[in-house]
C-alpha cells in the first residue's frame, strides 16, 4: 500500500463527516470528498511533511467548498433528497438530545449560511483545530475567523429563533 | 422550539458536528456524479414543469394551425421567383423573373392576400396594380426609380440560379398597357377583428383580483417575544453593512484583528462598550491590491451612521459615514 492510499485509508472517515456537514446533500457531499482526494493526489509532492496530513487536506477540502461557485456543492433545493437520507440524519444525533426537529432546523440553517462563514463555523464546532490553525488553512487572518464565526453564530441564532416564531 | 441562547447553540453545533456518519464515501479515482433522486417535492415540480411546456406547446401549435387575420399561414412554393403572372394581353409584368411553374400561382395570390392585409392595414391604397415583388406606387406618383423590393415568396430554389429583384420604375410600362392584376386571394382567416372590444358602459364586469400565489399562506408579521432576561432586543431592527478598502500595506505584517465601532448621528456607540469584544470584529478579506474589511451591525433606526475600523492596538485604518436607508 502506498503512502497515499494509507492517508485515505486512515482519513477518509473524518473527510466524510466533514464534507457531509458542510454540504447539505450526500451527492454534493460526496462530491467535495472525491474532489478533495483527487486534489490531495495532484498535489501530493507539495505536501510538506513536518505538518499535519489531516489539516493540510482539509484544508484543500474548505478551500474547494470555499472557493466553489454558488451552486457547487450547494445544488440540493432540499435539504434531503430522500426519505433514507433524512433518516440517517436523524440517527446520527446523539440519543440523549431528544428534539430531533431542532437539528433539522440546525441543519437546514447551516445550509444556508454563506460558504466562507459556513467552512469557519464547521471547522471550528469539529474540535479538532484552534483558531491559527483554521486561520492557516483559510489562509485568512485569525481575527477574522473569529469575526465570522461570531457572524454564523448571529445569523444561526436568528435564523432558528424565526423559526420558532412560525 | 425553545428560544436558542449562545450556549445552547454551541451545544447543538458541537453534537451536530461530531455525529458520525453511517457509512464513509470511498475514493474512487474515475467517480462521475450519481443522478440525483428526486423527492416527492421535486417529482411535484417536475409535473408542473412538464404541464407548463404541454400547454405552451399546445398553444403554439393552435396559433400556427388556425392562426389570425395578420397571420396567413404561409406556404412555401419550389418556385418563387415569377411573382409576377403574365397578363393575358402578352404584355410584361415587367420583372425579369424566372418561368412561372404552377405551385407559384398558390403562393402568389397568398402571399398577395397577404401583402393587401398589410396595406389595408397601414392605410395605403386599395387600387394596387403592381405584383407583389413591387413597391407600392405612392399615391398620385410614380414609384421611385431606384425601389428595390425583395422577391416575395422565398424560393429555396430559383429557377433560373440568379435571384433578380423586381425593378418597379421600369415596370411602369405594365400599367399604362392596361395590366390586369390577377384575382385577388380571398384571405383564408376569420375575418373576426383580433382586438378585443371594449364593451359598453353597465356591461363592465368587475374584475377581481387574482391572487398570484394563492398557495402560499397568507403573511403573518413575526410576533415579538418580550425580552428575556438579560437580553435586549429592539424589535423590528435594521442591519447596517460597513465596509471600507484598505490599503495592503496597512496590514503587512499584521496579524491581529480588525474592529469596528459605530456612532450614531448624535455621536452614540453602538454596541459593546468594550471595542476590543468579539461584537466589534470585523470580516477582512485579503485581496489582491486591497484588502476588504466588512462589518455589519444591528442599528436602531435609519440615518447615518460612522464607522471607524482599527487594529487591537487601536492603530485607525479606515473611517467614513454611511446612511443605512434599509
Amino acid at each position: 500500500m502506498t503512502d497515499f492510499e494509507k492517508y485515505v485509508a486512515l482519513y477518509s472517515r473524518d473527510l466524510t463527516r466533514f464534507c457531509m456537514k458542510l454540504c447539505a446533500s450526500e451527492h454534493d457531499a460526496e462530491d467535495l470528498f472525491q474532489d478533495t482526494w483527487a486534489r490531495a493526489l495532484d498535489r501530493i509532492e507539495q505536501y510538506d511533511e513536518t505538518r499535519s496530513f489531516k489539516s493540510w487536506l482539509f484544508a484543500i477540502c474548505a478551500n474547494l467548498f470555499k472557493n466553489s461557485g454558488k451552486s457547487k456543492y450547494n445544488s440540493a433545493r432540499h435539504i434531503f433528497a430522500t426519505d433514507e437520507e433524512k433518516e440517517r440524519f436523524m440517527r446520527s444525533i446523539p440519543d440523549e438530545e431528544k428534539d430531533i426537529d431542532a437539528y433539522i432546523a440546525l441543519h437546514t440553517a447551516i445550509s444556508e449560511l454563506p460558504k466562507k462563514h459556513r467552512v469557519v463555523v464547521i471547522l471550528f464546532y469539529f474540535r479538532e483545530f484552534s483558531l491559527r490553525e483554521i486561520s492557516g488553512m483559510l489562509e485568512i487572518p485569525e481575527g477574522t475567523v473569529k469575526s465570522r464565526l461570531n457572524t454564523a453564530k448571529k445569523l444561526l441564532r436568528r435564523r432558528l429563533n424565526d423559526g420558532s416564531n412560525d | 422550539m425553545d428560544r436558542m441562547t449562545d450556549d445552547k447553540l454551541d451545544m447543538m453545533l458541537s453534537n451536530y458536528c461530531e455525529a458520525e456518519p453511517e457509512k464513509a464515501f470511498v475514493y474512487k479515482p474515475d467517480h462521475r456524479r450519481k443522478p440525483v433522486i428526486l423527492s416527492f417535492a421535486a417529482g411535484r415540480r417536475l409535473t408542473a414543469a412538464a404541464g407548463l411546456v404541454l400547454v405552451s406547446a399546445l398553444s403554439i401549435a393552435l396559433y400556427f394551425l388556425f392562426g389570425n387575420k395578420m397571420n396567413t399561414p404561409i406556404v412555401i412554393s419550389p418556385s418563387t421567383q415569377s411573382t409576377v403572372p403574365h397578363n393575358t394581353d402578352g404584355a410584361e409584368a415587367g420583372s425579369d423573373s424566372p418561368s412561372d411553374s404552377p405551385d407559384s400561382t398558390v403562393a402568389e395570390t397568398q402571399a398577395k392576400g397577404l401583402i393587401e392585409m398589410i396595406a389595408d392595414f397601414l392605410g395605403l391604397s386599395d387600387e394596387r396594380t403592381e405584383s407583389p415583388t413591387e413597391a407600392p406606387t405612392p399615391p398620385g406618383g410614380t414609384r421611385p426609380a431606384s425601389a428595390t423590393v425583395p422577391t416575395a415568396p422565398y424560393s429555396p430554389e430559383p429557377t433560373s440560379g440568379i435571384v433578380k429583384p423586381a425593378v418597379p420604375s421600369e415596370s411602369s410600362g405594365s400599367e399604362t398597357q392596361g395590366y390586369t392584376p390577377p384575382p385577388t386571394a380571398k384571405p383564408t382567416v376569420p375575418v373576426e377583428p383580433p382586438w378585443v372590444e371594449y364593451p359598453t358602459e353597465g356591461e363592465i364586469e368587475p374584475i377581481e383580483p387574482t391572487d398570484s400565489e394563492p398557495w402560499l399562506p397568507p403573511y403573518k408579521p413575526p410576533e415579538t417575544e418580550p425580552p428575556t432576561e438579560g437580553e435586549i432586543e429592539t424589535p423590528g431592527c435594521t442591519v447596517g453593512v460597513f465596509r471600507a478598502k484598505l490599503d495592503l500595506s496597512l496590514l503587512s505584517g499584521y496579524d491581529g484583528g480588525v474592529y469596528c465601532k459605530i456612532y450614531d448621528s448624535k455621536g452614540r456607540l453602538l454596541g459593546d462598550s468594550n471595542l476590543y469584544s468579539d461584537e466589534h470584529l470585523a470580516d477582512v478579506e485579503l485581496l489582491s491590491k486591497y484588502a476588504d474589511a466588512y462589518y455589519e451591525a444591528e442599528v436602531p433606526e435609519l440615518g447615518y451612521y460612522n464607522y471607524v475600523f482599527y487594529t487591537e492596538e487601536g492603530r485607525l485604518l479606515a473611517q467614513g459615514q454611511v446612511y443605512v436607508d434599509r
